[in-house]
């Protein structure tokens, strides 16, 4: 999983954000002040808008000192009983179809089933009910000023504030029961889909002789049953415990031996492993080159500048340090996941797989450039080797009491939080080096975690849901908003269009600040017409300044428009989900905050406009 | 004809409050650009006191339902203003104290009866036993009980109305205001609509209306004003409106052709021109139409009330 930026706790995103909501926020009413002032100058002069501006200002807040709960409930409550009259629930309908039909085609086979499970559902709900959203929010208030429903309830005590918000509480209601009910669905779906079992006869495995420590052992082991694609090793070791093979993300438990079981064979119960909410301690990562100076790992080429290599076979090492590892939260021992990248520069043996090693180091002093302070006083733990296979993630728990060496080079065995922590920070360090010389092993900041504890998984799975909320909230008001000015399809295509700015703000962002090539949009439309490539600069002259200066405005303005549309895929949390990772509460709370901000803005808009509109022309 | 402008009698009472004030009240609507369309109403000028039943006449575009509009708040005056109960129309609080059924029944079709007068009882102060006991009440005084589980797309257009007039009802206004309350009812309904208007000024409601129906409002209207394409024409009692002092009208029944003769003789004999022996038409219309063509015949005059 792909984590660009990391999760910053909650006060410092505050601090980080709450400025720049401030600003938009101000930003927003400044040029809403002055869009009425200019509109009102034009009919009553400047004097006489600036009147009017004061007063529809000073009526808003009589407007919202008047609120009422009750009305809001009451403007939510006909929402919600329209949409279901309207056939709402039509659309559960829809998805449970669409979920019976998807599931002939989601590939059993695949080597992360849950993975792809989990991102069909997530995704496939997401979509829906926000172009249910769209459709509910964009409609409603235009059709009722159409059929001039409005007029019945305008001229009852009823503030534009209560019309907007009850709207956009009702919708939500709508949506949120929808999601609910495909939440639901959606998990026995997934349980269901990957419920699958396999059996193997003891008469199928075979002998093996096993030393461990010098005493010969007799183990059997065996391939279970194909069932999806895929067979579990199953050993029986010598004290008789059965263990089953990780494979395509999941291992089982022993349901039947043959004791037990009436065809005398072992049946492997219900999958373990997929449905995971893992909770992991990230650390900070630097790199050594291959000379074993502080270096920032090599770029191969085909990756985003997010991931980096490290060259095999040499000094080169990629270096997590984690803070505070305490023995408290890990009492046996540290247990190390990790997901790297494998880029090869010869083929070598594909299916074994290059070896890298893990090793425990005490942090030594350094400066901020990693460069060592003073002698190098830190223990070191044994290297342990491991397989590193491309996409796949590799488990190791390292206990407590391990084999290291003391800067002198004496062996012996100690205790992981006495000799390689740092007993006052709790800080530890993790190298991970490459062994097969001309090969690579990739990484980045989020491959490699101590997996601390699991959270529940459908606790996860229902985070997972939540954000879709948020979105759905997000859309929702935005649609309300859109839908006080604006008729019923225009309010939905701009709703859309605002989505989709909001899912392309950051391209929007990189092409105006020059970052990407091609520049903006009438530049590209001249490259597509003359056909020249994005890399080659057009030929210098008058025309190619005017298309860069008009494209310079247009951009700014493209810029400011996205700058306050709904971002959903900040939202996106169907990630974490899928790869089986605790969706952060900080997140969630952040995620709730950034909801409520639009849902805020959304509604302080739409106030203006339907207050400012006159209903009946 | 010469207009008879309101005399004495005509006077509104002037210890009551004045519940409506329009002061110049003008709109002109305006296409998307901010362009003239036109002008539907002209400086208008009206007092609706407490408790007096005031009808709005003029013929099809006068600017009837543009006063009301105004006056709820629906529409911005392009000048003057309007006031109601000393508030101005866009203040949200005076719709506390006043019902309205609009010219057609503007409602939720996929609401039954009952939910629709409960929908809108919730939009107002009221306890639920309270709005329960109201919403029963208001659904049989309409005489809708027969049908108050029923969608109101399913309704006629009547029954449609009758719900409209419920919900203008359902907070217990002391101004009421109605556009062309008849239309759509059967006779029956329409006269229990006038039977319902009389006993609300019975209440001591107000009631602003506005028909084409001349009967009615001859029936029922204490005071009327007629608009002609945005002007006010008239303004007075109807009583006072209605007395033309020197039209003498016949009515007689069985009368023979000689006889006929012989009567427009004897008139003619005492230097007075025949108008016309016919069957009497209802003399609020004859008013009305008069109006209507003394207007298109000589633009611009006006009416004002004499106090
Ligand atoms: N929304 C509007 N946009 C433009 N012009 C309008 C609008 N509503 C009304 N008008 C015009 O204003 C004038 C007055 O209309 P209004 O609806 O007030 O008439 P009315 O007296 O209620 O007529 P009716 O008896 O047919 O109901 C008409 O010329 C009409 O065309
Ligand atoms: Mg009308």
């Amino acid at each position: 999983m792909v984590l660009e930026k990391p999760i910053l706790p909650l006060l410092e995103w505050l601090r980080l954000n709450l400025p720049t909501f401030a600003i938009g926020l101000i930003g927003v009413v400044v040029l809403g002040l002055l869009i009425g002032f200019l509109a009102g100058a034009l009919r009553h002069g400047p004097m006489g808008s600036l009147r009017i501006v004061l007063q529809t200002m000073s009526a808003a807040l009589v407007d919202f000192r008047h609120s009422s709960p009750r009305r809001i409930f009451a403007i939510a409550r006909l929402a919600f009983q329209e949409s279901l009259r309207r056939r709402v629930l039509v659309v559960f309908g829809v998805f449970v179809l669409a979920l019976l039909f998807a599931g002939w085609f989601l590939d059993p086979s695949s080597k992360h089933p849950a993975r792809l499970y989990l991102s069909f559902v997530l995704t496939s709900t997401n979509y829906l009910v926000l172009l249910l959203a769209v459709f509910l929010s964009a409609f409603s208030l235009p059709n009722d000023i159409k059929n001039r429903t409005i007029y019945t309830i305008v001229t009852k005590p009823v503030r534009p504030w209560e019309i907007v918000v009850g709207r956009m509480l009702g919708f939500s209601a709508v949506g949120t029961t929808l999601l609910i009910l495909m939440c639901i669905f959606s998990y026995f779906f997934v349980k269901r889909g990957l419920q699958h079992s396999h059996q193997i006869a003891p008469q199928e495995m075979v002998n093996q002789t096993l030393d461990i420590d010098g005493d010969s052992m007799e183990q059997q082991t065996g391939e279970s049953s194909l069932t999806m694609a895929h067979r579990h090793e199953v050993t029986v070791g010598p004290d008789g415990r059965v263990s089953v093979s990780n494979e395509h993300d999941h291992t089982h438990a022993i349901a039947e031996t043959p004791e037990s079981s009436r065809d005398g064979e072992y049946l492997l119960g219900k999958p373990k492993g997929f449905l995971e909410a893992r909770v992991p301690v990230r650390g900070s990562l630097r790199f050594i080159d291959s000379s074993g100076a502080p270096g920032s790992g090599t770029n191969v080429g085909y990756e985003n500048k997010y991931r980096k290599y490290i060259e095999g076979g040499s000094l080169a090492a990629a270096i997590w340090t984690f803070e505070d590892v305490r023995p408290e939260d890990f009492p046996e021992g540290l247990p190390i996941e990790m997901t790297l990248r494998v880029f090869r520069t010869f083929q070598g043996d594909i299916e074994q797989g290059l070896t890298g090693t893990i090793q425990l180091v005490k942090p030594a002093l350094r400066d901020e450039n990693g460069i060592l302070i003073g002698p190098d006083t830190s223990w070191r733990s044994e290297e342990i080797s491991f397989p590193a296979q491309d996409y796949t993630t590799f488990r190791r728990f390292i206990p407590r009491k391990i084999e290291a060496r003391d800067p002198q080079g004496n062996e012996k065995i100690v205790d992981i939080f006495e000799e390689l922590t740092d007993p006052e920070t709790g800080s530890i360090e993790i190298w991970i080096r490459c062994l097969d010389s001309g090969q690579y092993l990739g990484m980045a900041p989020a491959d490699l975690y101590l997996r601390a504890s699991d959270r529940p998984f459908w606790l996860n799975f229902i985070k997972g849901y939540t954000s879709i909320w948020f979105q759905l909230v997000v859309v929702t008001c935005f649609g309300v908003m859109f839908s006080t000015i604006l008729s019923g399809p225009v309010a939905m295509m701009s709703t859309l269009a605002a989505v989709v700015m909001g899912f392309f703000k950051n391209f929007v962002f990189d092409v105006a600040s020059g970052e990407l090539p091609g520049g903006g949009p009438l530049e590209s439309l001249v490259r597509l017409i003359q056909q020249v490539g994005q890399m080659t600069d057009l030929a210098p002259g008058l025309g190619t300044t005017i298309i860069t200066r008009i494209d310079d405005v247009l951009m700014l303005v493209i810029q400011t428009v996205s700058y306050a549309m709904p971002d959903c895929s900040i939202f996106n949390t169907s990630g974490f989900v899928a790869y089986g990772f605790n969706i952060p509460g900080e997140l969630m709370v952040q995620h709730f905050l950034i909801t409520l901000a639009y849902a805020i803005v959304a509604s302080i808009v739409g106030y203006f406009c339907l207050r400012t509109r006159e209903i009946a022309a | 004809m010469e207009a008879t402008v309101a005399d004495a009698a005509a006077k509104p009472q002037q210890n009551a409050e004045i519940v409506i004030e329009t002061r110049n009240l003008t709109k002109d609507y305006r296409d998307f650009w901010g362009r003239q369309k036109v002008r539907a109403l002209k400086a208008l000028d009206l007092d609706v006191r407490e408790g007096e039943i005031f009808g709005l006449l003029g013929p099809n575009g006068s600017g009837k339902t543009t006063t009301i509009k105004l006056i709820l708040g629906l529409l911005f005056p392009t000048s003057g203003e309007a006031l109601v109960f000393g508030k101005k129309a866009s203040d949200v609080s005076k719709n506390e104290r006043i019902g309205y059924l609009p010219e057609e029944s503007y409602l939720y079709k996929f609401l039954n009866a009952e939910e629709t007068l409960d929908f809108y009882g919730r939009l107002f102060d009221m306890t639920p036993a309270e709005r329960k006991r109201r919403v029963e009440e208001l659904i049989n005084m309409v005489g809708l009980d027969w049908a108050k589980r029923r969608q109101l797309k399913e309704y006629s257009k009547g029954m449609t109305r009758r719900i409209g007039l419920a919900q203008a009802l359902i907070n217990d206004p002391e101004l009421i205001v109605l556009d062309e309350p008849t239309t759509g009812l059967d006779p029956i309904g329409t006269r229990e609509m006038k039977d319902l208007i009389l006993k609300l000024k019975a209440e001591g409601k107000t009631v602003v209306m506005c028909s084409h129906l001349l009967a009615d409002v001859q029936d029922v209207c204490d005071r009327i004003a007629i608009l002609y394409q945005g002007d006010l024409k008239e303004l007075g009692r109807v009583d006072s409106l209605l007395k033309v002092r020197d039209v003498t009208q016949i009515r007689a029944q069985g009368l023979s052709d000689a006889a006929k003769q012989e009567i427009e003789e004897v008139i003619k004999r005492h230097d007075a021109k025949v108008l016309g022996i016919e069957n009497p038409t209802t003399t609020l219309e004859e008013l009305f139409l008069n109006i209507v063509r003394e207007s298109e015949a000589r633009p611009g005059r006006r009416a004002t009330e004499s106090k």
